[in-house]
């Protein structure tokens, strides 16, 4: 059984079945409007070329007879003149028909666009050089049929360069896309049967062996591997997967045999929600674009005007030859094309988003794009955000006989059986350190102040202050590091032995990794960095410290922290608000730009403008500097675009640009635009 | 972009390269047929995709609306 690639049926394999081979591979198809469907781009494509070389075989000839044979030029009897309007013709309403239908559709529609221009300017030419040749002495002599011809021919060339480089520049998308695997291994009562990947259903068991494509969203079941993330995050580290954790279609399976149960299906998967919001962030204007399109819909009208102008202006104000303002004229029209500038911002806009997808970094849609690219201001959530989240076990002070990692041990195996995380904090610690754990004979937990355990027929008490103090042992002895442990915003934690105090342990939040870096490197870009949390003033200063922000606003509630965002936005200041997206989401919606970090696969966080799949800090500089280098790209298209179309203009006006000239540079405008945008798939994230 | 529950979309390409500036004609007139929501347009891979209400427009309307236009299309399928 084959796939129809155009609408997803199935289809039997055969000798009579319709198909269509592409670059070495056979598709099959259900009809013939499928088959047409499919094989449509690639025809237009195949015409494209095949105009383009006939405007060139016809209108080199036409060049070098207009310009190198004398006028007495006789071919098989046919007088030079009538030779070039043989020549240019076919090249006028073949090759050039398209023009004339492009116009019309823009009439129809009460526009003009760039091929109304066209149109008229190579019809203008050739009409007047028909009008030589048939009725010579009319107007006067010289003819126009290399310019009508080559202009043509230039600019079918530039639209043929530009198809491919459009191809390159929306690559990234369709990359995705085409990791989507088309089969699965579905289970059923044990069994394995091969099937589409649209047969499967949420709840169906499917198996992927080694070095195959995960076909659909699910969670293991059974068996252990290592998974290639990559398509969808961007990190290159694999990622270990156990029965219970989640696997994402699309992704690559290395090293062992998983069987999965299937959660999410079709359009509903991680890669096909982050295909369509790529596209559709492609596809929404920029508000910088809506100003080129507006423009670009006054450009036409001018033209014309200045066109005319030009010809009338040299003809009959300035006294010079008709043949010199009708140059002009020509030039004018062809140059003034507006396409290079309709151009400039989608196309940087499609590889600066595409870079981002590709990096785990979502830009919804080019508005947000512009604003990341203003921010002055970057406010993160503490807790989550820029710290862990989960307490990490941070100063071990013993005292007496005992050593951090004997200390570590008490700790451990009293708090073994404990669920609390600063027990799990110290239990982590004591793996970290590969102490012995044991089992305690008795074990109580003491809500809101610590554990009381037996162990080898010792009492141990692990709690905070009032524990302690409430199993009468004095703790004057220790006040100074308990205090120094507590301005730093830490949970203190006393451990006691038969009622001597064994050590402190200090336990608190702990700084993501790169926290440092990215807050440096936020304010080397010139950006204030602002810390906001719930938290208490000691521990967020302590952890602001660390990180190196100066900025704290705290014991702000959850619902306040919007409140905070919009008074600094009040402030005039461009804030960006990097939360979970969960807790967040109303700080994250009142920010110019709100900025989801680790969100995962789940990437509908409708509040967030910016959403970053890795839990990675340093993707929030990546996407402020990606929307930078995007914004900068889209400020060179649009110098470019203007350059080509509107400084030209006068040189044109003037009659100093020849036609033919103002062909090539139209067609080498858009694929300049387009060629440049490229040059951002280069650009360096880190 | 708020997506509204009873949505669904068409996704059309215009493969004929007489298109220029042709995706604003087409935005301007599917935008205003009724039961289309919204029209967002791909200005480099020359892509359109329709949002509509089916239960006010039926997509044939719509494909017929973009024949009407009169570039080539193609249309798409996810």
């Amino acid at each position: 059984m084959a796939k129809d690639p155009v609408c997803g049926m199935f289809v039997e394999e055969g000798p009579d079945a319709l198909k269509a081979e592409v670059r070495g591979v056979t598709y099959y198809f259900c009809s013939d409007t499928c088959l047409q469907t499919f094989v449509a781009p690639a025809k237009e494509v195949r015409l494209l070329r095949a105009r383009t070389l006939i405007s060139f075989a016809l209108g080199v000839p036409t060049l070098l007879i207009t310009w190198l044979a004398a006028s007495s030029f006789t071919l098989y009897e046919i007088p030079k003149n009538l030779l070039l309007f043989i020549l240019a013709t076919p090249v006028q309403f073949g090759a050039g028909w398209m023009f004339y239908r492009g116009a019309w559709h823009a009439f129809r529609a009460r526009a003009a666009n760039m091929d109304t221009l066209i149109a008229i300017g190579t019809s203008a030419a050739w009409l007047y050089s028909t009008i030589v040749t048939f009725a010579p002495g009319v107007l006067p002599q010289g003819t126009y049929f290399d310019a009508s011809t080559l202009i043509i021919g230039f600019i079918l060339l530039g639209k043929l360069l530009e198809h491919t480089i459009r191809g390159r520049a929306s690559d990234s998308v369709r990359k995705l896309l085409s990791l989507k695997p088309a089969k699965a291994r579905l289970l059923v009562d044990g069994d394995e049967r091969e099937v589409g990947v649209e047969e499967l259903r949420v709840g169906d068991l499917f198996r992927v062996r080694p070095g195959e494509r995960i076909p659909t969203d699910g969670v293991v079941v059974e068996g252990f591997s290592t998974v290639d993330e990559k398509i969808l995050t961007g990190e290159s580290v694999p990622v270990e997967k156990e029965v219970g954790h989640e696997v994402f279609g699309g992704t690559f399976n290395q090293t062992g045999v998983l069987v999965v149960k299937a959660t999410k299906v079709g359009s509903d998967t991680a890669l096909s929600q982050i295909v369509r919001l790529v596209e559709e962030a492609q596809a929404s204007q920029a508000p910088v674009e809506r100003l080129a399109d507006r423009v670009s819909s006054y450009f036409v009208p001018i033209v014309v005007s200045v066109a005319l102008f030009s010809l009338l202006g040299w003809w009959l104000i300035a006294g010079r030859p008709f043949l010199f303002g009708f140059t002009a004229f020509v030039a004018v029209l062809i140059i003034a094309c507006p396409c290079a500038l309709g151009l400039a911002t989608p196309a940087a806009i499609v590889v600066g988003t595409g870079k981002g997808a590709q990096n785990g970094i979502l830009v919804k849609g080019g508005e947000n794009l512009e604003r990341a690219y203003r921010i002055d201001t970057v406010v993160f959530d503490k807790t989550g955000t820029l710290t862990t989240g989960e307490p990490a076990v941070t100063d071990v002070v013993p005292i007496g006989n005992i050593d951090e990692r004997g200390l570590i041990s008490l700790a451990a195996s009293a708090e073994k059986g404990s669920e609390h995380p600063i027990g799990r904090a110290i239990v982590k610690k004591a793996s970290e350190l590969g102490v012995k754990v044991e089992e305690p004979q008795e074990f109580e937990v003491v809500p809101g102040k610590g554990v009381v355990a037996t162990l080898s027929g010792r009492r141990i008490v692990l709690g905070n202050r009032r524990l302690i103090e409430e199993h009468g042992v004095d703790l004057r002895g220790v006040s100074d590091t308990l205090n120094k442990l507590e301005s730093q915003g830490k949970t203190a934690m006393i451990l006691c032995v038969d009622k001597t105090i064994d050590g402190l342990i200090g336990v608190s939040d702990t700084l993501k990794p790169y926290a440092r870096e990215v807050v440096e490197q936020l304010k080397k870009m010139g950006i204030r960095v602002v810390l906001l949390t719930g938290d208490n003033k000691a521990t967020a200063s302590f952890i602001a410290g660390q990180a190196g922000i100066e900025e704290v606003v705290a014991e702000v509630l959850p619902s306040q922290k919007a409140e905070v965002v919009r008074k600094l936005r009040s402030e005039g200041r461009r804030v960006a608000m990097v939360g979970d997206g969960i807790n967040d989401a109303p700080a994250l919606a009142v920010a110019d730009l709100g900025i989801a970090i680790g969100s995962g696969t789940d990437i509908a966080i409708e509040t967030a403008g910016v959403v970053l799949i890795k839990d990675d800090l340093r993707d929030v500089v990546g996407a402020i500097r990606l929307s930078r280098a995007t914004m900068g790209k889209i400020r060179q298209n649009l110098f470019w675009a203007f350059a080509y179309n509107t400084l030209l203009i006068p040189v044109a006006a003037f009659g100093l640009l020849n036609p033919i000239l103002a062909g090539v540079a139209m067609a080498l405008s858009s694929v300049t635009v387009l060629g440049n945008s490229l040059l951002l798939n280069r650009f360096v994230l880190r | 972009m708020q997506k509204m529950a009873n949505e669904e979309r068409l996704r059309f390409k215009v493969i004929d390269f007489s298109c220029s500036t042709c995706l604003n004609a087409f935005r301007k007139k599917l935008r205003s047929v009724e039961g289309v929501t919204d029209v967002l347009s791909n200005a480099v891979t020359n892509e359109i995709y329709v949002y509509f209400d089916p239960e006010i427009v039926e997509p044939e309307r719509i494909e017929s609306t973009i024949k009407g236009i009169g570039y080539k299309t193609i249309r798409e399928y996810d």
